[in-house]
């Protein structure tokens, strides 16, 4: 992929990447600081990219990995637990900005991807390099730890 | 308790109104990209592209009468410009020491023009303009079979000594039992500039400073070497070059074979040799020195006290493979001006003992004993899996190469290479400048907790009274 071609596609990703970093990440700040450093990257391995069709799944998953690396660097200094799936309780109890950071890490990416990203099951699973339907298996575990009820048509609507 | 949907539905606005910071993410990243790649293409602190282009100003107010001598010719107005900075490739022009390529070739809408070379049994100089990009890596050079050529080094101009919309040059200088053959083909490759994207028109966001502030670079990934005939966003241009062998000087020798004794080592100064594009030094050592000669400024004067200076910035040194020594100096040439009477001059020399040459560091304390005299770690900086080594030398250490070899170790015994490094005048943190340099290397992918480093230096001697060589036969 040349470089005018990563700037128009990543042009044209970077809101969708911004909510994900924002749920991720927590504040507005944050969340631009890494689809900044996840952009660079991006830029400067576009070139190595031989398959263009998967470019939204590649950058996303620069993203994450962005974000996961700021999350560790952050629990070395407050502490910001999981909370376990058993925990439902716990889970009602918070607003579900909070309640999804506090999921666990493998359920939080599948929903974060699949309700907020906008990313298909496909994609996901491309983006997390995981089965298809482990997407499916977590996606439903996160759906009902957070009590939402979601039909294709507001999947579609993001 | 709200219905969760609802507030699913009221995230989704939330977040879709991103802040307006957002809308420059892209651009910022590629002018980032585009100063880190500058960065490590210039490999050059940022004082010396601006000595450069101090060294140009001063060169074009220098020479009034080389440069009225060839203002007439309306053809050789820009290359006049562009070996303005040099006196020795000005005085070439003068001399009319050039060979007309005169080509052009357009990809992509992106033309380059290959126009002179000024050519010896040394290097060559290939004279060129770009309109809609910029030069991206070395050439490739084959020969008229197509086999590649070998055994030459290219250098080219910053964007700092080039005149406004002038020529820039690039040098290919051979290594020994090397040339350019009459005829070659030349594939130089160009990185088209990107236009800018349409709501970026007026965006006036001003780039980085040169130096950055200390630690911003920790995450600024080394870009990975790629083949740029296979790299589809770069532009590849062919010139098909037939040179004039008969215009091709032959260097001039002028024996010297004197041993001087250096910090107690013996120095053989061997000949000199003038071509047209530089003056080369050859200096020997013997087999029972203590220390390897790493670096050596020196200056010229002739008989009638004129001094040469280095003031191109073409002092440069080159080794063989079997020493840790360079003792091989390339100088501006006075193939033209012959001046009698030389007398080299060296006021600064650095050693490498052959029996201390590795040092471990403690990236937890910052301990390192047997770091040279002066030169101390002043901080050590991990992010994730990278570490950032600061180091403080002494002042009398600018402009010379880095503290360190190019190769490293971990406990374990495994290899790794350096992929960046920089260096600058360092400061305090009230901004004012402190007496020394400061050296910066960064260890990626390193988790571990102590390195094995090998030094380029053990100690540098500057003489208040230089070491005088008489350039003549020893009787």
């Amino acid at each position: 992929m040349t470089e005018q071609e990563y700037i128009l596609r990543a042009e044209a990703l970077k809101e969708r990447l911004y909510r994900t970093a924002a749920l991720y990440l927590g504040s507005e700040s944050a969340a631009v600081d890494a689809v900044d450093e996840a952009v660079y990257k991006g830029f400067c391995a576009c070139k190595k990219l031989r398959q263009p069709e998967f470019f939204d799944t590649w950058l996303t998953r620069i993203l994450i990995n962005v974000c996961n690396t700021e999350l560790r660097r952050r629990r070395r200094e407050l502490s910001m637990d999981e909370l376990p799936e058993t925990a439902q309780e716990q889970f009602d109890a918070l607003p579900l900005k909070e309640a999804l950071r506090r999921l666990p890490r493998d359920l939080r990416d599948v929903i974060v991807l699949r309700y907020f990203t906008g990313l298909t099951l496909e994609e996901t699973a491309r983006a997390l390099d995981i089965p298809r339907g482990t997407v499916s298996t977590r996606q439903k575990k996160a759906l009902t730890l957070l009590r939402l009820e979601l039909t294709d048509e507001k999947e579609d609507a993001v | 308790m709200k219905n969760r949907t609802d507030e699913y539905w009221e995230l989704i606005g939330e977040l879709s109104q991103p802040p307006k910071k957002l809308e420059g993410s892209v651009e910022r990243a590629r002018r980032r990209a585009r100063r880190t790649r500058l960065r490590h293409r210039l490999g050059a602190p940022a004082v010396t592209v601006a000595a450069a282009a101090s060294c140009f100003v001063l060169m074009v107010n220098a020479f009034p009468t080389f440069a009225l001598a060839c203002s007439n010719v309306p053809i050789l107005r820009e290359l006049t410009a562009a070996a303005a900075f040099s006196p020795s490739l000005s005085a070439a022009v003068a001399h009319d020491y050039v060979q007309y390529i005169g080509q052009s070739r357009t990809v992509d809408g992106v033309t380059v023009n290959l126009e002179y070379a000024i050519v010896d049994q040394t290097q060559a100089v290939f004279f060129y303009s770009v309109d809609g990009g910029r030069f991206y890596t070395s050439p490739y050079l084959t020969d008229e079979n197509g086999a590649p050529l070998w055994g030459y080094g290219v250098s080219t101009s910053g964007y700092a000594s080039r005149p406004d919309d002038g020529l820039d040059h690039m040098t290919l200088s051979y290594t020994d039992g090397h040339s350019l053959p009459d005829r070659f083909t030349m594939e130089m490759f160009i990185m088209p500039e990107p236009e800018p994207l349409p709501d970026q028109m007026t965006e006036t966001q001003p780039d980085a400073p040169a130096t950055a502030a200390p630690g911003a670079d920790l995450d600024d990934g080394p870009d990975e070497w790629a083949d740029p005939r296979e790299d589809p966003g770069v532009l590849s241009f062919t010139f098909d070059v037939t040179l004039d062998s008969s215009r091709i000087a032959k260097p001039v020798t002028v024996p010297v074979n004197r041993w001087v004794e250096i910090d107690g080592q013996r120095i053989l100064v061997d000949r000199l040799e003038y071509s047209p594009t530089r003056t080369v030094l050859y200096l020997g050592e013997d087999p029972d020195n203590t220390a390897w000669l790493r670096t050596l400024k020196f200056w010229f004067e002739d008989g009638n006290g004129t001094r040469y200076d280095d003031i191109d910035g073409s002092l440069s040194a080159s080794g063989e493979p079997d020493s840790k020594s360079y003792l091989t100096y390339y100088f501006q040439s006075f193939y033209y001006s012959e001046p009698k009477g030389l007398t080299l001059c060296i006021d600064k020399a650095e050693w490498l003992e052959k029996n201390r040459a590795h040092v471990f560091l403690d990236l937890a304390t910052g301990a390192c004993p047997g770091l040279p005299e002066g030169t101390r770690v002043e901080e050590i900086t991990r992010t994730g899996d990278s570490v950032k080594v600061r180091l403080l030398a002494p002042a009398e250490r600018q402009y010379l190469g880095q503290t360190f070899m190019g190769t490293y170790w971990d406990p374990e015994g495994g290899e790794h290479s350096f992929n960046r490094w920089s260096g600058g005048h360092a400061y305090d943190d009230s901004g004012n400048e402190l007496p020394g340099v400061y050296e910066d290397i960064f260890l990626d992918n390193y988790p571990w907790d102590t390195v094995e480093l090998e030094l380029s230096y053990t100690s540098t001697s500057v003489y208040e009274q230089p070491v005088y060589v008489p350039m003549t036969p020893q009787s």
